[in-house]
Formats: structure tokens, C-alpha cells, sequence
């Protein structure tokens, strides 16, 4: 096998970065990062009916992170094609650990621009809402949503904008999306069980629900 | 020719029009839309958000179809036009299905009404769908289904989003959304709105079809001069569409309304003259009730109102020189809210005048006194005793209050101590005073 | 319809990956088969007679037996001419077998009617008829190859253009699709591009030999064969040895 230009351990893990698109990946999500932190105070206007109830409002982090969110979930999957299942080593895993490293991407991203712009809260607003919708779309695969899973994140900002509001105005606790705590509970429990699902997912090399590995491709 | 049974827009319809359902039934409130079909439809505009996901998700899915197969619509003899409305007339129809039944039930919540379906915004709702079919197309002929699917929905629903409360007034008419504004019993469409939503989104639709023609094949840049023409084009259409949609909406407020006529109001023959809108009168007719506290006011010492309104403020201010009154009536308003919105006009009016600011406050408050002291003469002149309960709301004299300067709500309490004669008197000279920002003299004890 | 005609056309991908230049051929009715080694542009030629490619110079026509002539920039027209399977033929998801043969001629201008009455008559002509119910993708390889043909052939086209059409296939699938191409109307003009040599003789009226981008021989498949050494009796060795001579320039 020729080996010019890389190293011999150094080759599969860039191939399979390669095959998931990682410059890309990686040029999104640092712009994503530094988009979402620096708009981290301001709260984008949601449509909403009910004027009795006053405005709804999304933190501005969540649509770069929904958009990042969406395009690396597809890229990732994009090196999962249907003879890589028979293989020895664990693509799933690969995507996931990609998935991770973006995740720790943002991070970096974002505290650094949180640095700049003095605003330590978005740059961590940013992260919790990528690994959030990160988690999303993770756990959809698990469940066996594989080819869409990518709509999950998504329909799930959807339906949490329109349904948030409970009838006094208060943001209920499952659209924590729509909010800046970063300890709510909701969140928490979304982004720990959505880890947990995805684990299970990574070492079954298969959907939770399905006995095919792409149950919906 | 495509089975008319598998379309993934039929499939998506359930959960769209449950959605609709939810949100109608969760967030509109019938006093919203009551007795008024223009309202009612124009209120399904924010429900735009469920049909728009719908059409544009199914037709990212559809247009997907074509796009990854291979040797079957390359050497189509029918245009794309045609081969692209085959594909999207499910999600379009799915789409407007989700309308109908949001519009439905809010026709229900709003109960019969005087005024005509309006025809005009249903239609420029159902327009808006083509834009986010087009959105669905561009992105499924163009992208994989992975990316293509997600996208369309995020891109359809930012769009909305994000046209919604921009600040440049005649973008938020190019999505549609804004619509939701119109109407109510005073203020009809601003028909130019629905115009900008109708003419922006056919021709963005179009633009999105020479987009789509331009980048077939799955290649994130187009290839060859044709394909470069047609993107340039179909980017050169969505400009248009958007600078011909902005133009057309350039004179719209902030919500698409105009004042009704007041030529649609119907007088009615007693004294003084109150005339209403049909809307306004769909529910029971609360003319006499208007014009009998009125004339019950100007017994106990009020201006004499010569007629009376309910119409924008912009049209008729809230009480003229000539003593003609602007009130807030509703279709199905109670016999004490009517009398309570008459008899509030006086203290109303003041709140209009422009004081000084260091006597602004003290306006505001001997108004709400003024307020209190109007709406509880009127109901003991109007009103059956069953029918005067919670009246007058003095919340607002106690929040009005000044800490150490003013009590209103003390003051309110001494006045109604006051006998008929010396209440007259003195809510005839705070009335004046306050009408040329004067502050009035306390009010002093007296015996009932 | 008397022929297809390249006239002067190139074609390149990019400035540095010419595929044709300056290309002239026609073909004519009959069976015709087009050969040469990978890369030697048999599939872009394909796309260029059917119009999903357009040549940078030159043209594409279709001339009538009338002497009309069709030209490749009026599409509408032209492609009701010309039927196309492509080397990777993809079926349309979401669609049964019959589904997508009534969609293909729906496509070609064909109306719902004629459609419903030329879709089952396609798919009995690839022997497609008993899977008519079946998910298209899910058929197998031969079968998705062969469904492609029935979605090209149901528009009745003057001008067949089959891109490797057996290739991959086991032996049974492609004898079927030998005696497939066998039924086809030798009016018409049907250019089938493959690698397979053993097919040539008692399958085709002609051989073109392309070889980078360029025509090597044009002519009958006995004058094909009369390349090969006369010495040389079995009817396969010498298209074999034909075709090692025109491409490798060996015997």
C-alpha cells in the first residue's frame, strides 16, 4: 500500500475524516461558532399568535446551530454507505467520534470568541444548543431514523416554537431550545439520555429499534 | 402519472393538520375573531408555518425521486415546468388542505358573520405555498435527500421567521406570516399586502425552477454556460420577485389594515346618533345602550355627544369639538362593557392630550378618577342592579397612585361620599381643567 | 427514420479532459454495436446522441426517412425520437415496476392513455410482466437494467441508445437481453455500446470501434471481421482478434 505523504497510523483516521467531509464540517462549524456567540444576547422574534401572551423569542445561537447541526449530521452520514456495514471497524463510531470533535470544536470556537466579545453565556449557549441538536439527531439514528434523522432537530425547533407557550406565556420545560438556562433539567435530561441512547447505538453497530443497521435508509 | 396513492405529502398531511388543529385550539382565542370571516382567515396566516413545512418537505422529498434516479427524466420530452407541477401538486394540495382546515376551524371559532369570505387572502395564503414548494424543489434537485430533506424545512421556516417582524415593514408581506394582522371590526385589509405575497411568491417559484434547472445533477456548482445562464436567471427572477413584492407592499403599516369606511357603519335613530359597523352588531345591537349613557352623562353635568363611532382613532378622534364620540365596541360586548366603553370616552379623551410631563402623571391619574366616577354614574342610570357588578374597575386608581403626593383611590373614595350635586360640580371643573392640562382641586368632604 | 448524425462535434470536461473533437459519424438503421476501451468515450457519445449532454461545437441530428432533419437543440422533438439506457441506470424511488414504466413514457410526451395501453406491452417485451406490483428498487440488478429498456422502449423510439447493457449481468440475463435486443424493430436505429465481442456477430448489422474519443473503424460486421485474419475460422476469435487489432493495433 503506498504510503507517501502520511504516516502509516496517521492515514485511516484521515481517510475517514476524509470520507465525512471534514473540512467543511470543520470550516462550518467554527463559522457557526463565532456567528452564534457573537449574536449570543440577542432573542430572534418567533411567529406566534397569541398577542394575549406577549412575544416569543429563540436565542440567536439556535439557528446557526440548527443549520450546522443539519448539514454535518448528513455529512457524517455520507461516509456510511451501505458496504461499509460489513466492515471490521465501527463506522458508526467514526461518525460519532467526528461528531464529538466537532462538538469540541465549537466549543474552542466559541469560548474564544466569547473571549473577544467578552461573553462567556453565548459562547456556552452556543455549545449547549449544538450538542443538543447534536444529541437529537444522534438519537434519531439510534431509533432507527437514519436517512432523515437530520429533520429531527429540526422538526423538534418547530414544534417547540409553536407549542413552547404555555397559556400565561411561560416557556414549558421540553422546548429548553427556546431558552438560556443552561441547567435546565430538560435540557439536561435531553442531552444525558440522547449521550446514553447514542452510546448504546455506537456499540450496537445497529438501531435500537430495527434489526437492519440503516432501518430507514 | 405518477400513482397518486404514494406521495409522501399524504403521508405528512396527518400530522400537519393535527398540528394546525393544536395550535388553533390552543392560542386563538374566539373574541379574537369573533363574527368577523376576515379576521378569522387572515389568523390562519401564523398557521402558514405548518403547511409551508409540509409543502416544502414533500417536495424536497419528491423532486429527490427524480433527481436520484438515472436514465429515466434526463431526456424528458415534457418541460420541467410540467414534470415539476406533477411532482408538487400533492404537496401543494396537502398544503392547502392543512389551510382549509385551519380556516375552518377558525370560521368555527368566529361564528357566522356579516361580512363576505375573503376570498382575496385565502387565495394569497395558498400562493405562499409555491414559494416554499419552490424552496423544496431548488433544494431537492440540487442537493442528496440527507441534506436536501432537513434543509428545506430549516430554509422554509427561517424565511418565515425571519420575515416575520423584520424592520423594513414590507418584507414581513413577502412571507405571508404578517397577514395575521388584519383585521378587525374597524379595519379591514390592506389589499396590497396580499398582492406582494401573491406576486412574490409565483414568480420566486419560478425563480426556484430555473435554479433547479440549473443545477441538476447533484453538483454544487453548476456546469456549463446553459446551466450558469439559467442560475443566473433564476436568481435574476427571485431579485425581481422580491424588489416587485417589496414595491407593491411599500405603502403598507405595519399590519395590512385600513380603516373601514365609515360609510359601512349603520346609524342607528336614537339620540344621540351611534353608528356601528356590521361586524360590530352581529352579535346583539348595543346602540341604545351607547347612546343612553351618553345621554345619562350629559344629564350629570358631561359634554353633549352628538354622535357616536367605534372606528379607528386615526379616523375619528376618541371625543371631537364637535362632540362626536369614538368608541370601543365589540361584537358580542356585554351591556356593561358597552356602558363602561362609553362612559370611559371623557376620561379617555384626556389621556389624548398632550401635558407637560410634570403634570402628565397627575392627568393620567384624576383621568382614571374621572374614569371611575363616569362608568358608576352611568350604570346606576343604565344598568339593571345584576348587571353593575364589578363596576367601576378601580384597579388602575391604586396602581396609578403616587406614593406621598396623590391617592387617586382616596380621592375616588371621597368623591363618591359627595352629594349628587357636589360630585357634578366638581367633575364638570376637574374635567375642564384637566382638558387644558390644569390639575384639579382635591376633592374636599361633604355630606351625602 | 434513415439516421443519427454527429457532425463535427467536440466535447471536452474541462480543458485538459477532451473526449471528442472535431467527431464525425452516423449511423444508420439497423443494429449497430459500438465498441472500445474504457475510457474511449462510448458513454458520453451515448449522451451526447441523446441529448442530455450538449457537444461545445457541432450538432446532433436526427435525419427522417421524409429528409427531414431534427436537430438536438429542438429537444422536445428530438427526444421523442430517441430512447436511452444509461450505463447506471437508477430507478425512480417510490414507484412499482409498472408505475415507473407508465411515469418513463409519461416523461416522453406519451398521454396517460397510450401509456396505460404501452406499459404492460414494455414490460411483457423485457419479461418484466409478472413483477409489474413490485417497489422498482427493489428488484435486482439484471431486472432494474431490464426495467430501465421497458421505461426507454415504451415510447416507441425511432433511435435506441443502450449503454452497456449486459454488463455485470450473469449469462442467463444476458441472453435475455440478446434476445430482447433480437425483437427489436430493425428499422429502427439502435446503437448498443459493450465490451462483450462475443455478441457481435448474428446480433448487429454494424460496428463502430471508438477509441479515445476518436473512430477507429465504421463499417459491417463483415468487414469488421475481415480484419482479423482470414486464417483465423471461428466467427468469435476473429471479432475477437478484429477488435484487438483496431484497438491494441496487434494481432
Amino acid at each position: 500500500m503506498p504510503t507517501s505523504g502520511c504516516g502509516q497510523r496517521g492515514c485511516p483516521v484521515k481517510w475517514a475524516m476524509k470520507a465525512r467531509h471534514y473540512r467543511v464540517a470543520m470550516i462550518g462549524a467554527a463559522i457557526a461558532s463565532i456567528l452564534g456567540t457573537m449574536a449570543g444576547n440577542i432573542n430572534l422574534p418567533i411567529p406566534f399568535l397569541s398577542s394575549l401572551i406577549g412575544p416569543s423569542t429563540m436565542p440567536a445561537p439556535v439557528v446557526p446551530s440548527v443549520i450546522l447541526v443539519v448539514l454535518t449530521g448528513a455529512m457524517l452520514q455520507s461516509a456510511e454507505l451501505y458496504w461499509t456495514e460489513a466492515s471490521v471497524r465501527n463506522v458508526v463510531a467514526h461518525s460519532m467520534l467526528m461528531a464529538a470533535g466537532l462538538v469540541a470544536l465549537v466549543c474552542a470556537v466559541s469560548h474564544l470568541t466569547g473571549i473577544v466579545v467578552h461573553d462567556n453565556a453565548a459562547a456556552w449557549l452556543m455549545v449547549r444548543d449544538v450538542l443538543g441538536l447534536l444529541v437529537l439527531w444522534s438519537s434519531a439514528r439510534a431509533l432507527g431514523i437514519n436517512r432523515f434523522a437530520g429533520l429531527v432537530p429540526v422538526v423538534y425547533l418547530l414544534i417547540a416554537s409553536a407549542f413552547a407557550r404555555n397559556s400565561i406565556g411561560e416557556v414549558r420545560g421540553w422546548a429548553w431550545i427556546l431558552g438560556r438556562n443552561l441547567s435546565d433539567p430538560w435540557g439536561l435530561a435531553t442531552i444525558g439520555s440522547g449521550c446514553l441512547l447514542t452510546l448504546l447505538y455506537v456499540l450496537r453497530r445497529r438501531p435500537l429499534a430495527g434489526t437492519t443497521a440503516r432501518s430507514s435508509s | 402519472m405518477l400513482p397518486i396513492t404514494r406521495r409522501p405529502a399524504w403521508w405528512l398531511l396527518a400530522p400537519g393538520m393535527i398540528l394546525a388543529a393544536l395550535y388553533v385550539h390552543q392560542y386563538v382565542s374566539a373574541e379574537r375573531v369573533l363574527a368577523d370571516a376576515q379576521s378569522a382567515v387572515a389568523a390562519y396566516a401564523l398557521l402558514l408555518i405548518f403547511a409551508a413545512s409540509l409543502v416544502s418537505v414533500s417536495a424536497a422529498l419528491e423532486v429527490g425521486r427524480d433527481s436520484s434516479s438515472r436514465g429515466v427524466t434526463e431526456i424528458a420530452v415534457r418541460g420541467k415546468i410540467i414534470v415539476a407541477f406533477a411532482r408538487l401538486w400533492p404537496s401543494l394540495v396537502a398544503g392547502a388542505l392543512i389551510q382549509l382546515v385551519g380556516i375552518l376551524l377558525l370560521l368555527g371559532k368566529a361564528g357566522s358573520s356579516p361580512n363576505r369570505f375573503p376570498v382575496l387572502i385565502a387565495v394569497g395564503l395558498f400562493s405562499a405555498l409555491f414559494f416554499h414548494a419552490g424552496i423544496g424543489m431548488f433544494l431537492g434537485t440540487w442537493l442528496r435527500a440527507r441534506f436536501a430533506v432537513p434543509l428545506a424545512l430549516v430554509v422554509s421556516y427561517i424565511w418565515l421567521g425571519f420575515a416575520w417582524s423584520f424592520d423594513f415593514v414590507p418584507v414581513r408581506y413577502l412571507a405571508g406570516l404578517a397577514l395575521e394582522g388584519c383585521c378587525s371590526p374597524v379595519e379591514t385589509l390592506d389589499v396590497a399586502a396580499v398582492y406582494s405575497l401573491m406576486v412574490f411568491s409565483v414568480l420566486g417559484f419560478f425563480g426556484f425552477v430555473l435554479l433547479a434547472m440549473g443545477v441538476s445533477g447533484r453538483k454544487i456548482l453548476p456546469r456549463g454556460k446553459a446551466a450558469w445562464l439559467r442560475v443566473t436567471a433564476g436568481l435574476l427572477v427571485l431579485v425581481l420577485a422580491a424588489s416587485l413584492g417589496l414595491f407593491i407592499a411599500r405603502q403598507v403599516a405595519a399590519t395590512p389594515v385600513k380603516a373601514r369606511p365609515l360609510s359601512e357603519a349603520e346609524c342607528s335613530a336614537t339620540v344621540p346618533e351611534v353608528c356601528l359597523f356590521p361586524t360590530q352588531l352581529a352579535r346583539g345591537d348595543t346602540r341604545p345602550v351607547y347612546a343612553d349613557t351618553f345621554e345619562a352623562l350629559e344629564h350629570h353635568g358631561m359634554r353633549k355627544i352628538t354622535k357616536v363611532y367605534s372606528t379607528s382613532t386615526a379616523q375619528v378622534p376618541v371625543l371631537s369639538d364637535e362632540g362626536v364620540a369614538n368608541v370601543m365596541a365589540a361584537p358580542g360586548q356585554s351591556r356593561t362593557r358597552a356602558v363602561e366603553s362609553a362612559a370611559s370616552t371623557y376620561a379617555d379623551a384626556l389621556t389624548y392630550i398632550e401635558c407637560p410631563q410634570e403634570t402628565s402623571a397627575d392627568v393620567y391619574g384624576w383621568a382614571e378618577v374621572l374614569k371611575a366616577w363616569s362608568v358608576q354614574t352611568a350604570a346606576q342610570e343604565v344598568l339593571a342592579p345584576d348587571e353593575r357588578a364589578g363596576l367601576p374597575d378601580t384597579s388602575m386608581l391604586e396602581s396609578v397612585s403616587i406614593p406621598d403626593e396623590t391617592d387617586f383611590f382616596g380621592q375616588w373614595s371621597k368623591l363618591r361620599k359627595l352629594d349628587e350635586k357636589s360630585q357634578t360640580q366638581w367633575v364638570t371643573v376637574a374635567y375642564d381643567r384637566l382638558s387644558t392640562c390644569r390639575l384639579p382641586d382635591a376633592v374636599s368632604a361633604g355630606v351625602r | 427514420m434513415k439516421s443519427i448524425k454527429i457532425c463535427a462535434a467536440s466535447y471536452a470536461y474541462s480543458s485538459k479532459a477532451k473526449i471528442f473533437q472535431d467527431l464525425n459519424l452516423e449511423f444508420h438503421s439497423g443494429k449497430t454495436a459500438l465498441l472500445g476501451p474504457n475510457g474511449a468515450g462510448k458513454s458520453t457519445m451515448m449522451s451526447l446522441m441523446a441529448s442530455v449532454v450538449t457537444p461545445s461545437a457541432g450538432s446532433i441530428e436526427i435525419i427522417e426517412a421524409s429528409g427531414e432533419r431534427i436537430s438536438a437543440r429542438h429537444l422536445g422533438k428530438f427526444r421523442r425520437l430517441v430512447a436511452w439506457l444509461p450505463q447506471d441506470f437508477s430507478p425512480v424511488a417510490g414507484l412499482t415496476v409498472l408505475e415507473h414504466v407508465r411515469y418513463s413514457g409519461w416523461l416522453k410526451g406519451m398521454s396517460r392513455k397510450a401509456v396505460k395501453e404501452a406499459a404492460p406491452q414494455a414490460l411483457l417485451a423485457v419479461g418484466l410482466e409478472t413483477l409489474s406490483e413490485k417497489k422498482a428498487t427493489e428488484l435486482s440488478g439484471g431486472q432494474q437494467r431490464r426495467l430501465g429498456l421497458a421505461g426507454a422502449l415504451v415510447h416507441q423510439a425511432g433511435v435506441v441508445l443502450l449503454d452497456e447493457p449486459t454488463a455485470g449481468l450473469d449469462p442467463s440475463q444476458r441472453d435475455r437481453f440478446r434476445q430482447i435486443l433480437a425483437s427489436l424493430n430493425d428499422e429502427n436505429i439502435t446503437v448498443v455500446s459493450t465490451h462483450q465481442t462475443e455478441d457481435i456477430d448474428g446480433s448487429f448489422d454494424h460496428v463502430v470501434v471508438l477509441v479515445g474519443g476518436r473512430v477507429r473503424f465504421n463499417g459491417s460486421v463483415n468487414e469488421f471481421m475481415a480484419v482479423a485474419p482470414a486464417s483465423v475460422t471461428d466467427s468469435r476469435d476473429r471479432v475477437r482478434l478484429a477488435y484487438a487489432a483496431l484497438v491494441e493495433g496487434e494481432i
